[in-house]
């Protein structure tokens, strides 16, 4: 049966015999930036940064340019900005798709169960939607450095095109460590880490 | 994207895969098409069939696909000896015509042809409806022909002529176009709708009345409890798609389909590599400022850097001119923007214009001169720049008595080499499904003076299931490509499947010449040439080629068959007409072919703004139908997808995948490697026409 299964695979293969360039261009296509953060990679850094990647493109590095009333903006090369508070994305400008929150004082540490904002979506545009950021689950632990680590797990809901996604938000030590979240529904989600010098 | 909530709330709005490969219900066909320049693949269950399908759109209104079928309840053939317990395979083309386009209130309308030119297993000729009713609902009516016959009504068609009224089965060796039965015989209607489920993520129900007749479909009849199909869409992403169907009120089928629009620019990456900016330019042009010699030398290193190559430079009257060879850029816009840019990055202030010439193995292609400040200013306002107002393009010829200021040194004989796996198959004959070896290639080309190389790609066997594989040719003209299982089986350890010495040149910028001789393919040694006129500004071509070959040994060594001793002259002159709206390129090529036969090869060739291109042929040649065997004619289509496509660096190469339905020895051409048109086709101004937008990628 698996023979018959796999026979339009092989079929697709038929007379063509594949050069081995190609695989440097399928590697070029699927892999992505492997560059190591350790700390002598943190070390070399002036100002502090982010890794932003997702399931298809190579990671880039975002620098913070401000920290305002505890929204950082992060600029990129090709002068992407990403705004977090908390880790949480509330707005970004000239990335593929960009979100904007219209209530930058929510903040995902707070102790309610939802939280509860608009906001706009554009490439598809979307304008003045409610959003609901919904508390799943909060998990403390000490990694093995000693550190105390939360992890909050909350689901995001826009009804209007009903946009439910899962997303998680880590704290080292009381400091946003790391998050996991779409921006848009037609997008894979973002993975950030954050690697703040002060 | 367009700025629509809907475009979340239906998101992966498309339309999905029939059963039968192409896109419509779930049996039925519907009226819908994607985005010209897509290719997709779909693989279907569906008992007793399981079918895989390649399906391409070379224009929005035109959809053609291949289906390869494998129809578990028969065998192969009757007889035992000859294919054993193997089920039945079979092969298809289908296509399908946009007659009208959808407005509000008018659905659009299509006709369609399955199995068109093949056993008539699944022949069947179809119009078709399809309305969207709302956001969600698309309602698809429709009448269908011969296994689309299901449902039966009169044949309306019977109101112009009775010539409608029988639809005879096809006998014979297949491969034709069986025109007196399209449209004809019984008649019978289909409809159904496919329904998004909105904030589903694009999933869909589909619904239909079953327009086939199981009864006449196959030689024998499929059970069919219900005329009623329903059936679910998953969409993974926008564009790999699940499906599970209920059919014929018995039969629970599976599916996936995946696909691609490669046809735009920058069509599967967001951007590409940026024109490369040098850090220290200002420093570099004190530098270079000092002496000529500085400027050829930061000119030879920053182009370099680029993998662009130096040839030659000259400075006169302020103007910098570079002759350059390059093979990582597709597009010679691209490629001569990326030049310019760099030069205008290092050179000094005083050169006031460039120009820049490109070669390809000694031929010349083109030449582009700009003005620096236009350049300068146009790229500051991102202003594509006006052809032969702001660059001047003009045709190329590569004259080695010219002298250059600065000529570096070339390294001869130079030697470029790969090694990599080559699979190698032989899929759906009566010995078994599938043949096949893996091997290690190695490709080489010994560069011994500009113009003048060997190229050869030799091959060893790792490992193959070849023993059983006995099917011999029952063709009764020169095997000239039948044999092909006596070359697959014997040459599964070491094998030259070339080794070729080329020397390219032209005589002017529009006539280029070729000479070759030795290991021209892996069934023919010789020598020959071709010559190509090739007008710079001119949309045609003309193409004479002429070739003295002899049949190569079993084992693809360097002996030719001393026991059929089959030698011949092949050669044909060749037309080429590209239509510069469509970007289509005809080609008929006439001449005697490797069998010993006469005639013509149509072929025609649709290239899209990314390079992506879609092909198909056929030749008829003078040898009757008999004498060509199963197929009745030479056909097949092709693609070749530029693998930067998927990329965000720049490079030449492609992955290229062809096709015949059926090997045979009529109509057979000489596959020598690196053609004339191939070589010179970047000696063609529509290329800067289409692409100058280009220029400051």
């Amino acid at each position: 049966m698996i023979k018959r299964y796999l026979f339009i695979l092989i079929f697709f293969n038929s007379c063509s015999s594949i050069d081995y360039s190609y695989f440097a261009d399928l590697k070029n296509y699927y892999s992505k930036n492997k560059i190591l953060v350790d700390q002598s990679f943190i070390d070399e850094q002036d100002y502090s940064f982010i890794k932003v990647s997702n399931k298809k493109n190579d990671a880039v590095f975002i620098l913070l340019n401000i920290d305002q009333f505890g929204v950082h903006e992060w600029v990129g090369s090709n002068y992407e900005i990403i705004k977090t508070k908390d880790g949480l994305i509330v707005e970004t400008i000239g990335l593929e798709s960009d979100i904007k929150f219209y209530s930058y004082d929510i903040s995902i540490l707070e102790k309610t169960l939802s939280l509860n904002s608009e906001i706009d979506l554009y490439n598809p545009d979307l304008i003045f939607a409610n959003i609901t950021l919904r508390r799943n689950s909060t998990t403390t632990y000490k990694n093995s450095q000693g550190n105390k680590m939360n992890v909050l797990q909350y689901t995001r809901i826009v009804p209007e095109i009903g946009w439910k996604a899962k997303e998680s938000y880590t704290f080292k030590d009381g400091v946003i460590y790391k998050s996991i979240q779409e921006i848009n529904p037609m997008l894979d989600p973002l993975e950030i880490k954050f690697y703040f010098k002060y | 994207m367009s700025a629509d909530p809907d475009d979340y709330i239906f998101q992966f709005k498309q339309y999905s895969f029939s059963n039968y490969g192409t896109l419509g219900l779930i049996q039925n066909p519907n009226a819908r098409f994607l985005d010209e320049g897509s290719l997709g693949f779909s693989w279907n269950h569906n008992d007793p069939y399981l079918r895989g399908s390649l399906i391409a759109y070379p224009f929005s209104w035109l959809e053609v696909s291949y289906q390869y079928t494998d129809i578990n309840n028969r065998l192969y053939s009757p007889f035992e000896d000859f294919s054993g317990k193997q089920s039945f395979k079979d092969k298809s083309f289908d296509t399908k015509i946009r007659l009208i386009k959808e407005s509000q209130f008018f659905p659009q309308i299509a006709v369609g042809f399955r199995d068109i030119a093949g056993t008539g297993i699944f022949g069947s000729e179809f119009i078709v409806a399809s309305k969207n009713l709302s956001k969600s609902l698309d309602l698809t009516m429709g009448i269908g022909w011969g296994i689309l016959s299901g449902q039966l009504i009169k044949n309306p068609f019977l109101q112009i002529s009775d010539s409608f009224e029988n639809r005879t089965s096809v006998t014979g060796l297949g491969g034709q176009f069986n025109v007196n039965n399209y449209f004809s015989g019984p008649a019978g209607y289909f409809y159904g709708i496919e329904y998004t489920i909105p904030k589903f993520k694009g999933m869909k129900i589909k619904f239909e009345y079953d327009g086939t007749n199981y009864k006449t479909e196959n030689s024998i009849p499929v059970s069919q409890a219900s005329n009623l199909n329903f059936g679910i869409v998953f969409p993974q992403s926008k564009n790999l798609t699940y499906k599970l169907n209920y059919t014929r009120g018995n039969t629970l089928n599976f599916g996936f389909s995946y696909k691609l629009n490669l046809g735009n620019k920058n069509a599967q990456t967001k951007s590409k590599e940026k024109q490369p900016r040098i850090s220290n330019s200002d420093a570099i042009k004190i530098v270079t400022s000092r002496s000529d010699q500085n400027l050829y030398r930061a000119t030879l290193k920053y182009l370099s850097d680029e993998k662009i190559f130096l040839q030659h430079a000259s400075i006169n009257n302020k103007e910098l001119e570079v002759i350059v060879a390059q093979t990582k850029y597709r597009n010679p816009v691209i490629a001569s923007g990326r030049v310019i840019s760099i030069l205008d990055q290092i050179a000094p202030n005083n050169i006031t214009s460039f120009k820049v010439s490109e070669i390809n193995g000694g031929i010349g292609l083109y030449s582009i001169g700009v003005n620096r400040n236009t350049f300068i200013n146009d790229r500051k306002l991102f202003l594509p720049p006006k052809l032969d107002t702001d660059v001047n393009v003009e045709p190329f010829l590569m004259d080695s008595d010219k002298k250059y200021q600065f000529n570096p040194k070339a390294k001869y004989p130079s030697f470029f080499h790969t090694i990599g796996p080559e699979i190698r198959s032989q899929i759906g004959g009566p010995d078994g499904f599938f043949f096949g070896d893996l091997k290690l290639k190695s490709s080489s080309e010994l560069i011994i003076q500009r113009g003048l190389s060997i190229s050869s790609v030799i091959s060893y066997g790792l490992y193959d299931n070849m023993d059983d594989l006995k099917l011999a040719s029952d063709s009764i003209l020169p095997h000239v490509r039948t044999d092909i299982v006596k070359y697959l089986k014997q040459s599964r350890n070491l094998s030259i499947q070339r080794m070729q010495l080329n020397k390219f040149s032209q005589i002017s910028p529009s006539i280029f010449y070729k000479f070759s001789a030795g290991i021209l393919e892996y069934m023919f040694s010789g020598f020959g040439g071709e010559a190509l006129f090739k007008p710079f500004d001119k949309n045609f071509a003309i193409g004479v080629e002429a070739w003295k070959v002899y049949q190569r040994n079993y084992d693809q060594m360097f002996g030719i068959l001393d026991d059929v001793d089959y030698k011949t002259t092949t050669g044909h002159i060749s037309l080429y007409y590209e239509e510069p709206r469509t970007n289509i390129l005809f080609k008929i090529k006439g001449g005697k072919f490797l069998a010993q036969d006469s005639g013509i090869s149509f072929e025609f060739t649709r290239e899209f703004y990314s390079g992506f291109r879609l092909s198909a042929f056929f030749t008829l040649t003078d040898i009757s139908e008999e004498e060509f065997g199963e197929g009745s004619f030479d056909k097949g289509f092709s693609f070749f997808i530029p693998l930067e496509i998927f990329s965000n660096s720049y490079n030449s190469r492609n992955f290229g995948w062809g096709l015949k339905p059926i090997t045979r020895d009529g109509g057979a051409v000489l596959n020598h490697g690196y053609n004339l048109w191939g070589v010179a086709h970047k000696s063609n101004k529509n290329i800067f026409n289409r692409h100058i937008v280009d220029f400051y990628d």
